[in-house]
């Protein structure tokens, strides 16, 4: 009050004075005191004067500190530190216990604003104290943002940045071996982790994962590892994103704790299936930076035999390869540039450069593992690892490793199996190791197959081995072996038909159609020294027949068989067989075989048993509606040699009559005019060139008419032959009948007169004009599809459709 | 059997050292290690085939399905030792052959350790005979037992099998057939043969509570009657057949020159079409 003097100044003032005297109550006297100095204009220094005046007044009053203070903000940096505001803020919050709330927000959001970490826990502080328990949030939730979007990137550590994994391994593999540093020499952030501490306490429990970031953030690793422990315990939580379960693996390393961390991310790896690779790699790298590289190459290696795609290889095989190198390149770089190094190094790099060799000679083995371990049942898998393998042991090693592993059940592909059987037992065969390979070979005829390929390859590879090296009985002994017919082979065939795969393949053994020709193919070789093969043989023919396993070449070559062994009727009789066996379809080709060499010169048969044989072929055949050209032609040959020309012409109309195909139908009906032209005379086949002509379609016609034209004129009968050409040009336009006008034109030439010429040549214009005519005319018939040329504007068609192309 | 007889002796390239290991991952550039072991056992039986239109699919008839099961030591003869008991068989046919007594006249044995194809075969000790089970569990649980009382066994330990010098003649079980046969060791038969027999008849009373010991006792081998067959003569006539005692006495008993032995180290127990083998002393 000493200085009153020196802000009272005029009467106003004074006036407010002494009413402030009688009434110090009076909020209204002390806003209308101080509008009138602001008003005035006077110095800030006075009007803080009179506000502190005001404040003590009503130390109690919120609104009147608020004012004062939001007065004071309007010139913080200007007339006011913000200090002073800060200290304003603990004096008016310290006379005021009840109804602060906005100023409190007011007091953190200005100290926030200020950056200043001192006043921030002030206000904090205060304002948790002075605050209801349900005001706390909004008091948290500014100071979390704080710490969110600025105290957390400044303490953020920049992950360091490597050109490529070589140059990472290289770097902690030295920092590791030789430069030991303080690993706990790190950044912290003790004042973000003291109130993350007190707000891991209260928080809701779905925030703890979000805290857990910001813990770690803190780089206060010994907080992050009590309060992980406190509220998830010592595993990794499938519930907290994966990149949380890091940050908690983050601390066990750097507080070093070795078993921990090694236990922590082996679950991890359970728990996010997903990432295992890469928390191999990081488990690498921990073992690096810790310097414990015994551990290194089983991590590495037992990842490498866990892997089932190629990516997850490629990662790990590339670490794996990057690891060696670095581990060589660093400590040789060391013992050249630093001799008193001491140590077993020499030692060291070259196991790791005969690790490195190996790894670089194994890795298409190792791509091969992969193929394997996906599909362990894929012979073709296997086969493609064995050639990896240069020397045959490897390459049995592979085979028998195969033949363990593989589940002949669970094989799809037919015969894969029996090839890699043969494959295994072929290198001993190649080694002359003969027993061994017989062993295979036994054993392998042991395995339950589903598929009736793998034994027939397995039978018939060592059936030939055996042939190549030994003897052709042995192999025939093979054959009667794998061909055992058993008591009951319908029954057998069903079952393993009806069996989906329970029923092995061994039961229908007997079924092979290769193994039965493989086997007669060895005992028809020996057939022609020995009369017990010749036997052996016609058996083996009766055999198949009977098993219902002759196809169609089978008795071809059964009949054949036996014409060789001169035994035609008995071939013959096969021939019969044959077609009692067969549908119509398959008889036509028996037929033609059975008929031609039934009609050779030596052919023992009868001429009416041929005829009989031609009649029931043709019967069958064409009932059958098979059309049998070449049985046909043979037939009328046939009679032709028997001298009978009017059968061999009738058989030859039959069969133009008689046969479906086009191309058949012309052949014959050229064939048979042909014919009767030949042998019965130029008369005889105008009856013939009728039928044909009106049989055959209009495009096909005009050779014949052409010749039966040429015919006539031959003949004599010019007015005939004319007639025919006018006959035949009216089958076709003009222009489509080319070789008929030729021909004509030709005919006119040499036998008629200008007038003839003229009718010609008037007829061709009439026709030309008549058939396009007409063409035009049915095509505007109703209901008929026109074309309308883009070019007539005026032409309506209502189905016309507008494309916009 | 002459051919596969000629066959033996081209093939040179095995060796006998090599063959008693099990060859899977231990191969050399030169020779080639044989079949393994565990590949002979995997597939030891040809696949049942149904029989009868009453079969099921599994291979067994619907109204009398039952499991098996045979004990046994193995022994896989090397190339060499095939070539001894060929010579062994083919010296005993001949003596069978010009014999002067029609007894022996008619008998003709082939070898059991070859297939009539040439495959190169195992050839048995028995233990037991075939034991049948009514359900798969039983003979699961004898396996088990047994594994169990060898493992635990202090006085089984993998040994040398050795036969006695001389060759007897055994009628089958049908009596229609008859084997040429090496009585084993009678040492052998004191020393080895006599506990894994107890094991098999305690194991066997375990599985089979409700049979009586002459039963469970018929079941095993007993060690005096331990042997091993090397060949058979199918269809023996029927004088041979009921002449056992005096054939046995008219066996000459040089036929055997080279010892004739092999190590035993498992005990084999068929399980299905595999061989299962509980090792010795493990």
């Amino acid at each position: 009050m000493d200085d009153i003097s020196r802000y009272v100044a005029d009467e106003d003032d004074l006036a407010f004075e002494y009413e402030l005297q009688r009434t110090p109550q009076s909020v209204v006297t002390w806003r209308r005191y101080l509008d009138s100095w602001k008003e005035d204009g006077r110095p800030d220094s006075h009007i803080v004067w009179l506000y502190e005046r005001f404040c003590r007044q009503f130390q109690s009053d919120m609104e009147i500190w608020e004012d004062y203070i939001q007065w004071l903000l309007q010139r913080c940096g200007k007339s006011v530190e913000y200090t002073d505001i800060m200290e304003l803020f603990i004096r008016s919050l310290s006379y005021c216990a009840k109804n602060c709330e906005d100023l409190c927000i007011m007091f953190l959001e200005f100290a926030i604003g200020q950056l200043d970490l001192k006043y921030i826990r002030m206000a904090f502080d205060i304002s948790l104290k002075r605050l209801p328990r349900d005001g706390h949030g909004r008091v948290w939730e500014k100071v979390l943002r704080f710490i969110d979007e600025t105290l957390s990137p400044l303490t953020r550590n920049e992950e360091t940045e490597y050109d490529d994994i070589f140059e990472e391994l290289s770097i902690l593999i030295y920092k590791g071996l030789f430069e030991k540093t303080d690993e706990g020499n790190h950044e912290l952030d003790l004042w973000t982790s003291l109130i993350l501490k007190r707000y891991l306490d209260v928080c809701p429990s779905e925030q703890r994962p979000l805290n857990v970031i910001r813990i770690a953030q803190t780089g206060d690793h010994d907080f992050l590892y009590t309060a992980y422990r406190k509220f998830y315990g010592n595993g990794p939580q499938s519930t907290l994103p994966y990149s949380t379960n890091l940050l908690y693996l983050e601390s066990l390393e750097s507080l070093n704790k070795r078993e921990a961390y090694e236990q922590f991310i082996t679950e991890l790896a359970g728990v996010f299936p997903e990432n295992w690779v890469e928390l191999k790699v990081t488990l690498v790298k921990f073992y690096i930076k810790s310097a414990q590289h015994d551990k290194i190459v089983h991590v590495l290696e037992d990842s490498l035999a866990r892997t089932q795609s190629v990516q997850e290889f490629s990662v790990l095989y590339s670490t794996y390869l990057n690891y060696e190198k670095a581990f060589i390149d660093i400590v040789l770089q060391e013992l050249k540039n630093n001799s008193q190094v001491i140590g077993d190094w020499e030692q060291q790099v070259e196991s790791h450069l005969s690790r490195l060799q190996g790894l670089i000679e194994s890795y298409e083995i190792r791509l091969n593992d992969i193929k394997i371990r996906r599909n362990p049942n894929l012979v073709s898998n296997w086969s493609e690892r064995a050639t990896l393998f240069p020397a045959a042991a490897g390459k049995c090693d592979v085979y028998s490793h195969a033949i363990l592993t593989i589940d002949p059940y669970r094989v799809n592909i037919p015969g894969s199996l029996g090839k890699l059987w043969c494959a295994y037992a072929e290198l001993y065969w190649e080694a002359g190791d003969f027993d061994s390979a017989r062993e295979v070979y036994d054993r392998g005829l042991r395995v339950p197959y589903p598929y009736l390929q793998d034994l027939e390859e397995l039978w018939t590879t060592w059936a030939e081995h055996e042939l190549e090296s030994f003897s052709i009985e042995f192999a025939i002994k093979l054959m009667e072996d794998a061909l055992q017919v058993p008591e009951n082979p319908e029954l057998l065939v069903d079952r393993f038909k009806e069996g989906d795969k329970k029923v092995p393949a061994q039961a229908v053994v007997f079924t092979s159609l290769k193994l039965w020709l493989l086997y007669l193919d060895f005992t028809e070789s020996l057939s022609y020294d020995s009369s017990e093969y010749t036997e052996k043989t016609i058996a083996l023919y009766e055999q198949m027949i009977a098993l219902k396993v002759a196809t169609p070449m089978v008795f071809i070559n059964y009949a054949h068989f036996l014409q060789e062994h001169r035994e035609e009727l008995s071939s013959f009789q096969v021939y019969e067989r044959a077609i009692g066996t067969f549908p119509p379809e398959t008889q036509l080709e028996i037929w033609d075989l059975y008929l031609t060499e039934g009609t050779a010169e030596d052919s023992p048969l009868a001429k009416e048993q041929i005829r009989d044989l031609f009649d029931q072929a043709l019967e069958n055949l064409t009932n059958g509606r098979i059309d049998c050209k070449t049985i046909f032609l043979l037939y009328s040959d046939f009679e032709e040699q028997c001298g009978l020309l009017n059968r061999c012409c009738e058989i030859l109309l039959q069969g133009a009559r008689k046969t479906a195909n086009l191309e058949d139908k012309i052949t014959l009906w050229q064939m048979c005019i042909s014919k009767a032209k030949a042998l019965l005379g130029n008369e005889e086949s105008r009856k013939l060139y009728e039928e044909c002509i009106q049989s055959l379609p209009n495009s096909q016609v005009m050779k014949f008419v052409v010749d039966f034209a040429r015919t006539e004129a031959v003949l004599g009968e010019i007015e005939r032959a004319r007639e025919l050409f006018k006959y035949g040009a009216q089958l076709l336009p003009p222009g489509r009948n080319g070789l008929l006008w030729e021909k004509w034109d030709e005919f006119e030439v040499r036998n008629g007169n200008k007038e003839s010429y003229k009718d010609m040549l008037k007829l061709k214009r009439k026709l030309e004009k008549e058939m396009r005519i007409e063409t035009e005319a049915e095509s505007q018939l109703e209901g008929n599809i026109a074309f309308v040329a883009a070019s007539k504007q005026n032409v309506v068609n209502p189905e016309e459709i507008e494309l916009n192309i | 059997m002459d051919s596969i007889a000629d066959n033996y002796a081209s093939s040179d390239s095995e060796i006998d050292s090599d063959e008693k290991k099990s060859s899977l991952g231990s191969s050399s550039e030169t020779l080639l290690a044989r079949l393994p072991a565990e590949i002979a056992e995997k597939y030891s039986l040809h696949p049942s085939i149904p029989k009868t239109s009453s079969m099921s699919l599994r291979g067994a008839n619907k109204g009398v399905q039952y499991w098996s099961t045979f004990l046994y030591y193995e022994w896989r003869p090397s190339r060499q030792e095939r070539m001894q008991l060929m010579k062994i068989v083919e010296n005993f046919n001949s003596y069978c052959r010009e014999s002067k007594l029609p007894l022996t006249k008619q008998l003709y044995f082939e070898p059991l350790h070859v297939s009539s194809l040439g495959a190169p075969l195992a050839l048995h000790v028995s233990l037991s005979q075939t034991i049948n089970f009514e359900s798969e569990a039983d003979r699961d649980t004898l396996f088990k037992s047994l594994q169990a009382k060898v493992r635990s066994s202090t006085e089984l330990n993998p040994f040398m099998m050795i036969f006695q010098p001389i060759l007897r003649v055994l009628p089958s079980y049908a009596k229609d057939s008859l084997f040429l046969i090496l009585p084993v060791d009678p040492g052998i038969k004191n020393r080895e043969m006599t506990p894994i027999n107890k094991i098999i008849r305690e194991a066997l009373t375990e599985t089979f509570p409700q049979k009586r010991a002459e039963e469970i006792q018929k079941l095993s081998c007993m060690p005096p009657s331990t042997h091993l067959s090397i060949a058979m003569a199918t269809n023996a006539p029927r004088s041979a057949l009921d002449n056992l005692n005096i054939l046995n006495t008219l066996i000459p008993e040089e036929q055997i020159n080279d010892k004739i032995e092999f190590p035993v180290n498992s005990l084999k127990f068929d399980k299905n079409r595999q061989v299962l083998s509980i090792p010795l002393g493990s």
